[in-house]
Protein backbone atom coordinates (compact mmCIF):
# COMPACT_ATOMS: atom_id res chain seq x y z
CA UNK A 1 0.00 0.00 0.00
CA UNK A 2 1.01 3.58 -0.47
CA UNK A 3 2.99 4.55 2.62
CA UNK A 4 1.15 7.78 3.30
CA UNK A 5 -2.26 6.12 2.96
CA UNK A 6 -1.07 3.45 5.38
CA UNK A 7 -0.09 6.07 7.93
CA UNK A 8 -3.35 7.96 7.48
CA UNK A 9 -5.50 4.86 7.89
CA UNK A 10 -3.64 4.00 11.10
CA UNK A 11 -4.32 7.50 12.33
CA UNK A 12 -8.03 7.23 11.49
CA UNK A 13 -8.24 3.84 13.16
CA UNK A 14 -6.81 5.37 16.30
CA UNK A 15 -9.15 8.36 16.17
CA UNK A 16 -12.24 6.13 15.92
CA UNK A 17 -11.09 3.94 18.80
CA UNK A 18 -10.34 6.98 20.90
CA UNK A 19 -13.79 8.37 20.14
CA UNK A 20 -15.42 5.23 21.59
CA UNK A 21 -13.40 5.67 24.79
CA UNK A 22 -14.48 9.29 25.07
CA UNK A 23 -18.11 8.29 24.45
CA UNK A 24 -17.74 5.71 27.24
CA UNK A 25 -16.47 8.43 29.58
CA UNK A 26 -19.54 10.55 28.88
CA UNK A 27 -21.88 7.58 29.30
CA UNK A 28 -20.26 6.83 32.67
CA UNK A 29 -19.82 10.35 33.99
CA UNK A 30 -22.34 9.62 36.76
CA UNK A 31 -21.22 6.07 37.52
CA UNK A 32 -19.87 5.94 41.08
CA UNK A 33 -16.15 5.16 41.22
CA UNK A 34 -15.67 5.35 37.46
CA UNK A 35 -12.22 6.51 36.36
CA UNK A 36 -11.92 8.02 32.91
CA UNK A 37 -10.24 6.04 30.16
CA UNK A 38 -8.36 7.34 27.19
CA UNK A 39 -6.13 6.07 24.43
CA UNK A 40 -2.53 7.15 24.21
CA UNK A 41 -1.65 7.57 20.62
CA UNK A 42 0.63 9.10 18.09
CA UNK A 43 0.21 12.77 17.37
CA UNK A 44 0.08 13.79 13.75
CA UNK A 45 3.77 14.64 13.79
CA UNK A 46 4.50 11.19 15.25
CA UNK A 47 2.62 9.69 12.33
CA UNK A 48 4.71 11.63 9.84
CA UNK A 49 7.92 10.79 11.66
CA UNK A 50 6.89 7.14 11.45
CA UNK A 51 6.47 7.66 7.73
CA UNK A 52 10.00 9.04 7.40
CA UNK A 53 11.47 6.25 9.50
CA UNK A 54 9.79 3.43 7.72
CA UNK A 55 8.76 4.40 4.27
CA UNK A 56 11.96 5.07 2.40
CA UNK A 57 14.40 2.82 4.20
CA UNK A 58 16.73 0.60 2.20
CA UNK A 59 18.68 -1.79 4.38
CA UNK A 60 20.39 -3.69 1.58
CA UNK A 61 22.17 -2.57 -1.58
CA UNK A 62 19.79 -4.60 -3.72
CA UNK A 63 16.70 -2.94 -2.31
CA UNK A 64 14.75 -0.48 -4.31
CA UNK A 65 13.39 2.50 -2.45
CA UNK A 66 11.13 0.92 0.10
CA UNK A 67 7.42 1.52 0.08
CA UNK A 68 6.83 -1.03 2.76
CA UNK A 69 5.38 0.54 5.85
CA UNK A 70 5.70 -1.50 8.97
CA UNK A 71 3.99 0.46 11.68
CA UNK A 72 5.03 0.16 15.27
CA UNK A 73 3.07 3.20 16.30
CA UNK A 74 -0.23 1.41 16.77
CA UNK A 75 -1.77 2.91 19.89
CA UNK A 76 -3.04 0.50 22.51
CA UNK A 77 -1.95 1.85 25.86
CA UNK A 78 -4.86 3.03 27.88
CA UNK A 79 -4.22 6.01 30.03
CA UNK A 80 -6.45 6.29 33.04
CA UNK A 81 -6.85 8.82 35.75
CA UNK A 82 -9.20 11.32 37.22
CA UNK A 83 -12.91 11.72 37.19
CA UNK A 84 -14.95 12.66 34.15
CA UNK A 85 -15.62 16.33 33.45
CA UNK A 86 -18.33 16.73 30.83
CA UNK A 87 -16.85 19.89 29.35
CA UNK A 88 -13.37 18.42 29.02
CA UNK A 89 -14.71 15.24 27.43
CA UNK A 90 -16.78 17.27 24.96
CA UNK A 91 -13.72 19.32 24.06
CA UNK A 92 -11.73 16.14 23.49
CA UNK A 93 -14.51 14.74 21.32
CA UNK A 94 -14.57 17.88 19.18
CA UNK A 95 -10.80 17.92 18.81
CA UNK A 96 -10.77 14.25 17.91
CA UNK A 97 -13.51 14.76 15.29
CA UNK A 98 -11.52 17.53 13.65
CA UNK A 99 -8.39 15.38 13.71
CA UNK A 100 -10.33 12.59 12.00
CA UNK A 101 -11.69 15.03 9.42
CA UNK A 102 -8.15 16.20 8.62
CA UNK A 103 -7.00 12.61 8.10
CA UNK A 104 -9.93 11.73 5.83
CA UNK A 105 -9.36 14.88 3.78
CA UNK A 106 -5.66 14.04 3.42
CA UNK A 107 -6.57 10.50 2.36
CA UNK A 108 -8.87 11.82 -0.33
CA UNK A 109 -6.21 14.22 -1.60
CA UNK A 110 -3.61 11.48 -1.64
CA UNK A 111 -6.04 9.26 -3.56
CA UNK A 112 -6.56 12.01 -6.13
CA UNK A 113 -2.80 12.48 -6.47
CA UNK A 114 -2.31 8.78 -7.10
CA UNK A 115 -5.03 8.55 -9.72
CA UNK A 116 -3.64 11.62 -11.45
CA UNK A 117 -0.21 10.00 -11.51
CA UNK A 118 -1.74 6.83 -12.95
CA UNK A 119 -3.66 8.58 -15.67
CA UNK A 120 -0.87 11.04 -16.40
CA UNK A 121 -2.94 13.99 -15.31
CA UNK A 122 -5.68 13.30 -17.83
CA UNK B 1 -15.03 -3.20 19.09
CA UNK B 2 -15.97 -2.46 15.52
CA UNK B 3 -16.95 0.88 14.07
CA UNK B 4 -20.66 0.07 14.09
CA UNK B 5 -20.72 -1.45 17.59
CA UNK B 6 -19.18 1.74 18.91
CA UNK B 7 -22.54 3.52 18.73
CA UNK B 8 -23.80 1.17 21.44
CA UNK B 9 -21.75 3.12 24.01
CA UNK B 10 -23.47 6.50 23.72
CA UNK B 11 -26.73 4.56 23.18
CA UNK B 12 -26.28 2.91 26.58
CA UNK B 13 -25.86 6.35 28.13
CA UNK B 14 -29.00 7.65 26.39
CA UNK B 15 -30.97 4.65 27.61
CA UNK B 16 -29.78 5.03 31.21
CA UNK B 17 -30.57 8.75 31.32
CA UNK B 18 -34.02 8.26 29.81
CA UNK B 19 -34.79 5.63 32.46
CA UNK B 20 -33.58 8.09 35.07
CA UNK B 21 -35.99 10.72 33.76
CA UNK B 22 -38.85 8.19 33.91
CA UNK B 23 -37.94 7.44 37.52
CA UNK B 24 -37.86 11.15 38.43
CA UNK B 25 -41.25 11.62 36.78
CA UNK B 26 -42.56 8.76 38.94
CA UNK B 27 -41.14 10.40 42.08
CA UNK B 28 -42.79 13.71 41.21
CA UNK B 29 -46.12 12.08 40.35
CA UNK B 30 -46.13 10.35 43.74
CA UNK B 31 -45.02 13.35 45.79
CA UNK B 32 -48.31 13.36 47.75
CA UNK B 33 -49.06 9.62 47.65
CA UNK B 34 -49.72 8.33 51.19
CA UNK B 35 -51.10 4.92 50.20
CA UNK B 36 -48.79 2.57 48.31
CA UNK B 37 -49.27 -1.12 47.53
CA UNK B 38 -46.55 -1.93 50.12
CA UNK B 39 -48.38 0.23 52.65
CA UNK B 40 -47.37 3.63 54.04
CA UNK B 41 -46.34 6.72 52.11
CA UNK B 42 -44.44 6.51 48.83
CA UNK B 43 -40.67 6.24 49.13
CA UNK B 44 -38.65 8.08 46.47
CA UNK B 45 -36.69 5.88 44.09
CA UNK B 46 -32.93 6.16 43.56
CA UNK B 47 -31.06 4.83 40.53
CA UNK B 48 -27.77 2.90 40.74
CA UNK B 49 -25.65 3.24 37.58
CA UNK B 50 -22.79 0.87 36.84
CA UNK B 51 -20.59 -0.57 34.11
CA UNK B 52 -22.14 -3.70 32.60
CA UNK B 53 -20.18 -6.95 32.80
CA UNK B 54 -20.01 -7.17 29.00
CA UNK B 55 -17.89 -4.00 28.92
CA UNK B 56 -15.51 -4.83 31.73
CA UNK B 57 -12.48 -5.69 29.62
CA UNK B 58 -9.53 -3.56 30.64
CA UNK B 59 -8.77 -2.23 27.17
CA UNK B 60 -12.34 -1.65 26.12
CA UNK B 61 -14.36 1.50 26.20
CA UNK B 62 -17.19 1.12 28.68
CA UNK B 63 -20.90 1.74 28.35
CA UNK B 64 -23.27 2.20 31.27
CA UNK B 65 -26.38 0.44 32.53
CA UNK B 66 -29.01 0.84 35.23
CA UNK B 67 -28.06 -1.81 37.78
CA UNK B 68 -30.79 -1.20 40.32
CA UNK B 69 -33.59 1.12 41.29
CA UNK B 70 -33.91 1.22 45.08
CA UNK B 71 -36.19 2.98 47.52
CA UNK B 72 -34.85 5.76 49.71
CA UNK B 73 -35.81 4.63 53.26
CA UNK B 74 -35.55 8.08 54.85
CA UNK B 75 -38.73 9.45 56.44
CA UNK B 76 -40.77 12.18 54.86
CA UNK B 77 -42.24 15.24 56.60
CA UNK B 78 -45.21 14.99 58.99
CA UNK B 79 -48.16 17.34 58.67
CA UNK B 80 -50.99 17.84 61.11
CA UNK B 81 -54.27 17.02 59.33
CA UNK B 82 -56.76 15.36 61.71
CA UNK B 83 -59.46 14.76 59.06
CA UNK B 84 -57.14 12.79 56.78
CA UNK B 85 -58.00 9.04 56.49
CA UNK B 86 -54.30 8.14 56.95
CA UNK B 87 -53.81 10.32 60.03
CA UNK B 88 -52.61 8.61 63.25
CA UNK B 89 -54.37 9.05 66.63
CA UNK B 90 -52.72 12.48 67.06
CA UNK B 91 -53.99 13.65 63.67
CA UNK B 92 -50.53 13.52 62.02
CA UNK B 93 -49.98 12.32 58.46
CA UNK B 94 -46.61 11.09 57.19
CA UNK B 95 -45.96 12.35 53.64
CA UNK B 96 -43.61 10.81 51.06
CA UNK B 97 -39.90 11.75 51.27
CA UNK B 98 -40.04 13.38 47.83
CA UNK B 99 -38.54 16.86 47.62
CA UNK B 100 -39.86 18.56 44.50
CA UNK B 101 -36.86 20.89 44.27
CA UNK B 102 -34.39 18.02 44.53
CA UNK B 103 -36.23 16.01 41.88
CA UNK B 104 -36.31 18.98 39.50
CA UNK B 105 -32.56 19.48 39.92
CA UNK B 106 -32.00 15.79 39.20
CA UNK B 107 -34.28 16.06 36.18
CA UNK B 108 -32.16 18.88 34.80
CA UNK B 109 -28.98 16.89 35.39
CA UNK B 110 -30.47 13.85 33.64
CA UNK B 111 -31.58 15.94 30.70
CA UNK B 112 -28.13 17.50 30.32
CA UNK B 113 -26.49 14.08 30.53
CA UNK B 114 -28.85 12.87 27.84
CA UNK B 115 -27.78 15.77 25.61
CA UNK B 116 -24.10 15.06 26.25
CA UNK B 117 -24.56 11.44 25.23
CA UNK B 118 -26.52 12.55 22.18
CA UNK B 119 -23.71 14.80 21.02
CA UNK B 120 -21.10 12.07 21.47
CA UNK B 121 -23.41 9.79 19.45
CA UNK B 122 -23.59 12.44 16.75
CA UNK B 123 -19.79 12.86 16.75
CA UNK B 124 -19.27 9.13 16.18
CA UNK B 125 -21.94 9.02 13.50
CA UNK B 126 -20.44 11.94 11.59
CA UNK B 127 -17.03 10.24 11.72
CA UNK B 128 -18.57 7.20 10.05
CA UNK B 129 -20.20 9.33 7.37
CA UNK B 130 -16.93 11.13 6.78
CA UNK B 131 -15.14 7.81 6.37
CA UNK B 132 -17.63 6.99 3.61
CA UNK B 133 -16.54 10.12 1.76
CA UNK B 134 -12.87 9.15 1.53
CA UNK B 135 -11.82 9.27 -2.11
CA UNK B 136 -14.68 11.45 -3.26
Amino acid sequence: MDALLGVLSRGMDHAVRRQTFLAGNIANHETPGYIRKDLNGPSFSDLLRGLEDHAFKTTHGGHQGGWEFNPEIRPVRVREGGTVTLEKESARISANSVYFAVLTRLSSIRGQMLSRAITGGG
Amino acid sequence: MGLFDSLSIPASGLNAQRQRMNMIAQNLANAQNTRTVEGGPYQRKIMVLGTPASFRAELEAAGVEVQAIVSDPSLGPVIHKPGHPDADENGNVRLPNVSTVEEMVNLMAASKSYEANLSSFEALRSMMMRALDIGR
